[in-house]
């Protein structure tokens, strides 16, 4: 055997020997989780995080820690596990409201650095993450996921995982918002309206009808069921429109001095559920019904649009098509000066595609 | 090694006197003694290797004949001449004398002229050589199912009959110092690189071996680069194949007592070519070619990824089959590595029995095999179900192969990738990938790269590797074996006339 293959032998020991030191996580010997939830308690950092047990066919576990950093967090819980806590599987993070308001940068900031996170859903709540969590034990591991996933998919909450997340933190002219779960009276865990985000801290929570409005000029998806009061032919009821499809445009105008944002939104509804009295065979029936609905949702955007300026959030991005737009953007200047002595004008184009069969 | 002369050669310096009185030793050599003209001949041959038809039917009656005629005096040419066989050697050569008798020669001595010897062939060179010709390993649903013998000059006939050409050259050489095995180099003279063709003899002219077994076993000894687990010569005992690697320019080599043939220079698609491929439509057989290829990419890393997620990365799995990983490995005690490579082993006894068993038998033991030790090595947790899975279709994965010797290459190179994947995970997979193919840029068959047309890039070679492209995009023959003549057939143009489909 020559000298030479003798090194390349060792070279390859060495490596074998060397590769001891990484890490083994095997699959069935670590604590993985889905769900993980953070809070404030007393100046203290709260985690729970229910273990969905997939060894042992019992029910899932779930597990609280309190530390005053997020590293020490981790070493609590993993004290608390029968194997190291892995990070890895997880696919919802609840933030509880009173962490949301003192800000999330401190927990955020490691979920940036860590590679073994994926894409995670990053939802908010009103009450505290414990309590959402609790009422999943009975429910599929993943049924936090599915449930947050198919809201977005076809319910009229934007897209919101911790890729976009990254996004709206880190980019200018743009604030964060997550949807936010609640509790409804009967027990049940609810996708109730959303948060947004002034820098890291809660500003403002947005009711159901307003999350699908801001998806409605965010979103290229634009699944979702918009409800307003028709008042036609003496006639007065609530009616349901389903969008399937539509295009959004943000511009700017100057006008007289000031900055004015012109949202246009081109709107492909579903009309299945309609009151007798109307007949959209009729031209005119339908023209009027349109006008309705494009003047309702016009409105309707106009003063979330307003309602954010006044709270001085910017979900929308507004700051960000300014900055495409103009040479001297600074982000302090803009939210300082242009973005509160803005007018807002809103432009719907609705297009009837399907109206089911019955009518 | 000093290489040291053999002196296993003994008829240098002999007289044909020791030669016979050498062979009589053997209990099967006979000696007839007659009386020709008043002259004694005698009459030597190898009982077990003459024709014993021949030897009744024609040259003893004839000897019988000539025993009556007295009359005339003996004269040893008329009596070559007037004999009713074809083969009939005059020599006075020892070496000659040796070599004919121990391939079915008669050696006729006379008593008046002891230099000067008859050698008649009365040989029978299918005796003792199977009948079937149908291929046994390399099995075709469609297409000839003519494949080649362990007699060499079955074999050059198959192969004239297929391809009746004047191009078509075949060179003996005899190799073996023991064996004295014909080995039979063919090519298409005018279209086969010469170089190809004197490297192929230079190699096979240095070989000093005793018993040539197989052609398999030859490939061996002319490989220029022994450490490498890939074929670098495509064996097969297709007739159709090796009839295709011939004609796009490669240079078979045949060897008697070897129902193999050896073309090369091969490149590595040349293992993943079936010829069933030609004989289905090029759309399908493309697709059974591409499904070959994933298939191979499949076995090799499948139960390598396996133990990489499971023991590192365990962020990779999706959400959804989490569960029934899990669930199926909750109670198996060993780590990944350890299941996989105890799986991985069954496997490869259950393939090395079959083997080994008569086919009646390795049926049976197929299903014992595979249904009882598979269920059974789950319930007991010795393995999870879903590296059952993995591993059961990775083995089916890597016999659609259709050279055995390739299909036997990815099952040996399964193990180090799964060893590299539990050391370092996925960077150990791709560290195992890296060095796999710089060892396969690296490798080289008669000279001409292994990887080509991947590496160095041939785009115009291209269209019969992944793809099998159709007949009229397939009348080139490959650029990198440097043919003589590029052009295999001119298809002619088709007349595109745009005819409406109701047009009868």
């Amino acid at each position: 055997m020559t000298n030479n293959t003798l090194v390349k032998m060792g070279i390859v020991v060495l490596t074998l020997i060397l590769a001891g030191c990484v890490p083994h996580n095997i699959i069935n010997e670590v604590s993985l989780m889905h769900n993980v939830g953070y809070d404030k308690e007393d100046e203290m950092l709260k985690a729970s995080v229910v273990y969905p047990n997939y060894a042992e066919s019992d029910n899932p576990v779930l597990i609280t820690a309190a530390a005053k950093n997020p590293s020490s967090l981790q070493e609590e819980l993993s004290h608390k596990s029968q194997f190291p806590f892995e990070i890895g599987q997880v696919r919802v993070m609840i933030f509880g409201d009173q962490l949301s308001r003192d800000g999330l940068a401190s927990i955020l900031d490691p979920i940036c650095k860590d590679p073994k996170i994926g894409i995670v859903r990053i939802v908010i709540t009103d009450g505290t993450p414990d309590l959402i969590l609790s009422k999943t034990l009975n429910e599929s591991p993943l049924f936090l996921m599915n449930l947050i996933d198919k809201s977005i998919e076809n319910e009229g909450i934007p897209e919101s995982n911790s890729h976009v997340m990254y996004d709206q933190f880190f980019g200018s002219g743009i604030d964060m918002s997550f949807p936010n779960l609640t509790v409804d009276s009967k027990g049940q865990i609810k996708v109730d309206g959303m948060g947004i985000f002034k820098g890291e801290k809660l500003a403002l929570r947005i009711s159901e009808k307003e999350t699908f409005l801001l998806k409605l000029m965010t979103d290229k998806n634009k699944m979702g069921v918009y409800s307003f009061d028709l008042n036609m032919h003496g006639h007065k009821a609530n009616i349901g429109v389903r969008t399937n499809y539509g295009k959004h445009k943000v511009k700017f105008i100057k006008e007289n001095l000031r900055e004015q944002v012109r949202v246009s939104l081109n709107l492909d509804v579903e009309l299945d559920a309609l009151p007798e009295w109307i007949n959209l065979e009729d031209e005119k029936d339908l023209k009027l019904f349109k006008t309705a609905l494009q003047k309702s949702i016009s409105n309707d955007a106009e003063l979330l649009l307003k309602d954010f300026q006044t709270n001085g959030v910017d979900p929308l991005g507004i700051g960000r098509v300014y900055k495409a737009n103009h040479r001297n953007y600074s982000e302090k200047s803009f939210y300082d000066r242009i973005y509160p002595n803005m007018t807002y004008e809103v432009n719907t184009k609705i297009a009837v595609r399907q109206t089911g069969v019955g009518n | 090694m000093i290489k040291e002369k053999n002196n296993l050669n003994p008829t240098e310096n002999q007289t044909p006197a020791e030669i016979v009185k050498r062979a009589k030793k053997s209990s099967d050599f006979k000696e007839i003694q007659k009386n020709v003209s008043g002259v004694q001949i005698f009459i030597l041959y190898f009982t077990s290797l003459i024709d014993h038809k021949t030897m009744e039917h024609v040259f003893l009656p004839y000897i019988n004949e000539c025993e009556k005629k007295t009359g005339q005096a003996f004269d040893i040419n008329q009596f070559k001449n007037s004999l009713p066989l074809e083969d009939i050697i005059r020599t006075k050569e020892a070496t000659e004398i040796e070599e004919k008798i121990h391939q079915g020669y008669v050696l006729i001595q006379f008593e008046n002229n002891l230099d000067d010897f008859l050698l008649v062939n009365v040989n029978n060179l299918s005796k003792g050589i199977r009948e079937s010709n149908e291929t046994e390993n390399e099995f075709n649903v469609i297409g000839p199912k003519l494949g080649f013998v362990e007699s060499l000059d079955t074999n050059i006939l198959l192969l004239r009959t297929k391809v009746k050409s004047p191009l078509l050259t075949t060179e003996e050489i005899v190799m073996g110092t023991l064996s004295k095995t014909r080995v039979m180099i063919v090519y298409l003279d005018g279209i086969t690189n010469e170089q190809h063709i004197e490297n192929v003899k230079k190699r096979l002219s240095e070989i000093d071996f005793d018993i040539i077994f197989d052609t398999s076993a030859l490939v061996q000894l002319i490989k220029g680069n022994s450490y490498t687990p890939f074929p670098l010569y495509f064996s097969s005992e297709r007739l159709d194949r090796i009839s295709y690697s011939l004609t796009s320019g490669q240079v078979v080599i045949f060897s008697d007592g070897s129902p193999y043939a050896v073309s090369g220079p091969t490149t590595i698609f040349d293992f993943f070519l079936s010829s069933e491929d030609y004989y289905y439509n090029w759309i399908i057989g493309s697709f059974f070619r591409f499904t070959r290829i994933l298939a191979i990419i499949f076995s090799i890393f499948s139960s390598a990824i396996y133990v990489a997620v499971m023991t590192f990365h365990y962020e990779v799995v999706p959400a959804d089959l989490l569960g029934p990983l899990i669930e199926s490995r909750a109670n198996v005690p060993f780590p990944p590595l350890l299941e996989v490579l105890f799986l991985e082993m069954t496997i490869e006894l259950l393939r090395e029995a079959g083997a080994r068993l008569p086919t009646k038998v390795g049926q049976t033991l197929g299903i014992v095999g595979g249904i009882v030790i598979g269920q059974a090595a789950v319930m007991a947790a010795l393995t999870s179900n879903i590296l059952l899975i993995i591993v059961a279709l990775a083995a089916l994965a890597s016999f659609t192969t259709p050279a055995i010797v390739m299909s036997n290459t990815i099952r040996i190179l399964r193990f180090p990738f799964i060893i590299m994947s539990s050391f370092l995970g996925g960077l150990g997979i791709m560290i195992g990938f890296a060095v796999l193919l710089c060892h396969l840029f690296k490798l080289k068959s008669f000279d001409t790269p292994y990887m080509v047309p991947l590496h160095p890039f041939r785009s115009n070679s291209l269209a019969d590797s992944i793809i099998r492209s159709p007949y009229d995009k397939l009348n080139k023959r490959p650029d990198f074996l440097r043919p003589k003549d590029k052009i295999k057939y001119s298809p002619k143009e088709s007349n595109k006339k745009k005819e409406d489909i109701n047009d009868e």
